[in-house]
């Protein structure tokens, strides 16, 4: 059951019923009948995956604390890490792989042993594996304790407003959270609810609306012209930001009713003047679970060749964020892309901000508002890899969008609806960014005000968002 | 060595690597105080850093230089 | 606590009754909505319907079938109540609701119906699912969770508001005059057939279309289930299942998907699937022959 369910809008009161009766001591325990409960809903069988990783998990952290030498540590993390990752591979990167070996033998006219299968992703596999994961190092790295509770690492690793699509905690912010006294308060609920709402509004009126038009689009790249295509793949972004975005606030709302501080996923992101300060808004689970996890042993072990040392590490960390997105070369192009543009920057970072300083250009209007532009569309580009199935697919788009012209193919039920939630969207982040403070709404002092922001809001979620599959763009070829 | 001793050869390495002459470490100096001071600079420093004192880091260490104090405390035990 | 709870019943009594005075606002702009879909649906499932004529199916009939070409050519009165899109979970409620007053003479109904297996069209009908126990028992089959979902006046108008104000003002008797296009894709200048898609017809589909036919046929209307021209090659095993189920109901099959008269003229048609006005009325006077033929007129 996905959030934007009936299924999930009887659940969740449900839960909160549940856990409200449930003695303060045992509501971890709730929390994680919950959440196995919600995930066998999806995929029966790979709960018992979510298990396996968790006793493996729970197995070898204990061992880490509890071996004396270091050598013995490292091999136990190690030996977790490989474990935890190998469902991922084999559920995500195998038919890849084996189809692309099948297709490459296939043209020397050799028989590949293995038939062409398609496995069925596990829901939310990448997402818990890297919580796992992290849990693992930070032992390790005695970041964290190895925790004594298999029930608590369970419910660490399947908690369920996170195991679906993040965002990727870690141990160390959500245990102890989980061992402490949790209680429902008014005040939480009410933090919790308005970002429920904010975020099914940003997926349900922003993102769900604006996927129809660009799926169209995109399902038929032969016949939509250079321009409609420019224009479509300029708003993409905001789909996957209102999506993403949308879903984790949603999580972050529920966790916060069940008196849990989740990490924010997404800060502004397109306020940001530079793909490095993207990065820092964008997904920041994600990017920070990399940095930490990835680009920092990486570039600690490549500190002797200095910049030459961090730029390799910069490109494989963003590779390896391409593949956890696909198994597809389009999205290693992507990972390469975002590579090639970091490592451009961190170059030449020390003289752009020397003229920064020299000029005061931060406070310069024309100049941040260019830079937030051309980051914006640096960002748009390479996102064409993320949206374009096929690698010719990627390369019909940039043949178009550089050669032919054409009206903007564009139908007034999408314009009407998405403009309205994306100006919304957009002057709400606008506000938050450079008025912090002021012109509230949600949080306004005076209830009415707040009352009437709420029904609005939900009104707009209920006659112009996205409930059923009954819409269509009608487009005659 | 001597505390002070640390203090100034670090002092040194930390303006050369950022190159900013004006600046002066204290025990609760953080990346977010210093201009350039990122995660992509933030190895140069560290490199920069063995070679001058002649020591090794861990990546465990890494995870514990919290601020300048935590950083100069790792490189005391490191030389001793 | 209590405070808290007191704002969160306010606030939902506030959202159910300002969810329901947009309803009313909206339906009745829906009704008077002059969107040619949306008109149809209106005329089709609240009426009160009295031609002799009428075709049902999707945009493959509402482009094909000039009403007022057949009552000026028969005498006979017509209405080409398609609908974009819609499916026989449509149709079958709404010659239901239609069969309640009235008994036509004729009744055309595409058997392009069949290849429609996504049953999302249905939202079409929740403006009268409240009123209509046709529309109502459909629905709940097809979606049986849904009469929960239809207590707010936002999901049963979901996204409709622009639709209800983007309208023309011509309706042809439910006829969509689709003009010539001067530009075609430049597939379509090819004069071979493209390979057509397999059509699977699930069992539901199968039900709902025989349930149409023989509503119809019993209650003493000529059936003619229709098979249009298209520019795809129709699989035989799809359209010996048509033939199949139309002799099984007592209909006669009107097969014009290897009629060349058409197929050879590009002219006639807009793309894969549509005609344009000019083979519209060629197609309408060929169905005005067969009622000839078959003594309606």
């Amino acid at each position: 059951m996905v959030f934007t369910s009936l299924n999930f809008l009887l659940f969740f009161p449900a839960v909160i019923v549940l856990f409200y009766i449930t003695p303060i001591k045992y509501r971890w325990l709730t929390l994680l009948i919950a959440s196995y409960f919600f995930y066998l809903n999806i995929e029966p069988v790979f709960g018992l995956l979510t298990a396996l990783i968790t006793l493996s998990t729970y197995y070898f952290t204990r061992q880490i604390d509890n071996t004396k030498s270091e050598d013995k540590k490292r091999k136990f993390m190690y030996i977790n890490v490989i474990i935890v990752l190998l469902p991922l591979f084999f559920f995500k990167y195998f038919t890849a792989i084996n189809d692309g070996v099948f297709n490459f033998l296939e043209a020397y006219d050799i028989r590949w042993v293995l038939p062409k299968i398609t496995f069925l992703l596990p829901v939310g596999i990448s997402f818990y594996t890297f919580m796992a994961i992290g849990y693992t190092i930070d032992v390790y790295n005695e970041e964290i304790e190895a925790e004594k509770n298999i029930g608590i690492v369970a419910l660490f690793i399947s908690f369920f407003p996170l195991i679906l699509s993040g965002p990727i905690e870690r141990a160390n912010n959500m245990i102890p959270q989980f061992k402490s006294e949790l209680r429902l308060n008014p005040k939480n609920f009410a933090i919790g609810l308005k970002l429920m709402l904010w975020g099914y509004f940003m997926k349900l009126v922003v993102a769900d609306r604006i996927a129809i038009y660009i799926d169209t689009v995109y399902a038929n790249l032969a016949q939509h012209n250079g321009d409609t295509i420019i224009f479509t793949s300029l708003i993409y972004p905001i789909q996957v930001y209102a999506d993403l975005g949308g879903y984790s606030l949603i999580a972050i709302g529920v966790s916060k009713i069940l008196g849990l501080d989740v990490m924010p996923n997404f800060n502004r992101p397109f306020f940001a003047t530079s793909m490095a300060e993207f990065w820092r808004r964008w997904h920041m689970s994600l990017i920070t679970w990399l940095t930490d996890y990835v680009y920092t042993p990486l570039s600690f072990s490549f500190r002797k060749y200095k910049v030459q040392g961090i730029v390799i590490a910069l490109m494989i960390t963003f590779i390896i964020s391409g593949i956890w997105h696909g198994a597809t070369i389009n999205f290693v192009i992507w990972g390469v892309l975002q590579g090639i543009f970091l490592s451009i920057e961190a170059i030449l970072n020390k003289r752009r901000t020397k003229i920064e300083s020299t000029y005061k250009l931060k406070s310069n209007f024309a100049y941040v508002t260019f830079f937030i532009i051309l980051t914006y569309v640096l960002f748009s580009i390479s996102q064409v890899f993320g949206r374009a199935v096929t690698f010719e697919d990627s390369v019909l788009v940039f043949e178009k969008a550089i050669f032919e012209r054409g009206p903007l193919f564009l139908d007034k039920t999408t314009l009407a609806y998405s403009l309205i939630g994306v100006i919304m969207l957009l002057l709400s982040d606008f506000r938050d960014e450079y008025f912090s403070g002021k012109l509230l709404l949600f949080d306004n002092k005076y209830f009415p005000i707040r009352l009437l922001s709420y029904l609005f809001v939900s009104l707009l979620i209920l006659w112009i968002g996205i409930l059923n599959g009954g819409q269509f763009i009608y487009f005659k070829f | 060595m001597e505390r002070q001793d640390l203090i100034n050869k670090l002092t040194t390495i930390f303006q050369t690597t950022f190159e900013d002459n004006s600046i002066v470490l204290t025990d609760e100096l953080t990346a977010n105080d210093v201009d350039n001071w990122d995660s992509l600079t933030h190895m140069i420093l560290i490199s920069t850093i063995e070679k001058e004192f002649d020591i090794k880091f861990k990546l465990k260490d890494l995870n514990k230089m919290k601020n300048v104090g935590a950083l100069i405390a790792i490189i005391s035990s490191k030389i001793n | 606590m209590k405070v808290f709870a007191g704002k969160l019943l306010l606030f939902f009594v506030l959202l159910f009754a300002s969810d329901y005075l947009l309803g009313l606002v909206v339906n009745n702009y829906h009704l008077k909505s002059e969107n040619i879909n949306l008109q149809n649906a209106n005329y089709g499932f609240l009426g009160p319907i009295n031609e002799d004529v009428l075709f049902f199916g999707a945009s493959e009939v509402s482009h094909s079938f000039v009403s007022n070409r057949v009552t000026k050519q028969t005498g006979l009165s017509s209405y080409n109540l398609a609908s974009d899109g819609c499916g026989i979970y449509y149709q079958y409620p709404l010659l239901e609701t239609i069969l309640d007053k009235h008994k036509p003479k004729v009744i055309l109904i595409s058997a392009y119906q069949l290849t429609q297996d996504n049953t999302d069209y249905i939202t079409r009908m929740y403006p009268y699912y409240n009123n209509n126990k046709y529309v109502k028992n459909t629905v709940d089959h097809i979606h049986s969770r849904e009469f929960a979902k239809l207590t707010l006046q936002g999901y049963v108008y979901n996204s409709q508001i622009i639709r209800i104000f983007d309208g023309r003002n011509n309706n042809e008797k439910g006829y969509v005059p689709l003009p010539p296009k001067i530009n075609k894709p430049k597939n379509l200048k090819k004069l071979e057939l493209q390979p057509g898609d397999n059509y699977p017809i699930s069992e539901e589909t199968k039900t709902y279309f025989v349930k149409f036919v023989e509503k119809a046929v019993e209650n003493g209307v000529t059936v003619y289930v229709y098979m249009p021209p298209i520019l795809e090659k129709i699989n035989k095993d799809y359209l010996n299942k048509v033939k199949s189920l139309t002799e099984s109901t007592g209909a006669k099959l009107i097969d014009f998907s290897k009629d060349q008269s058409l197929l050879n003229r590009r002219e006639l048609f807009n793309d894969r699937i549509h005609l344009n006005h000019e083979g519209a009325e060629i197609l309408t006077d060929k169905f005005i022959e067969v009622l000839k033929k078959d003594g309606i007129y």
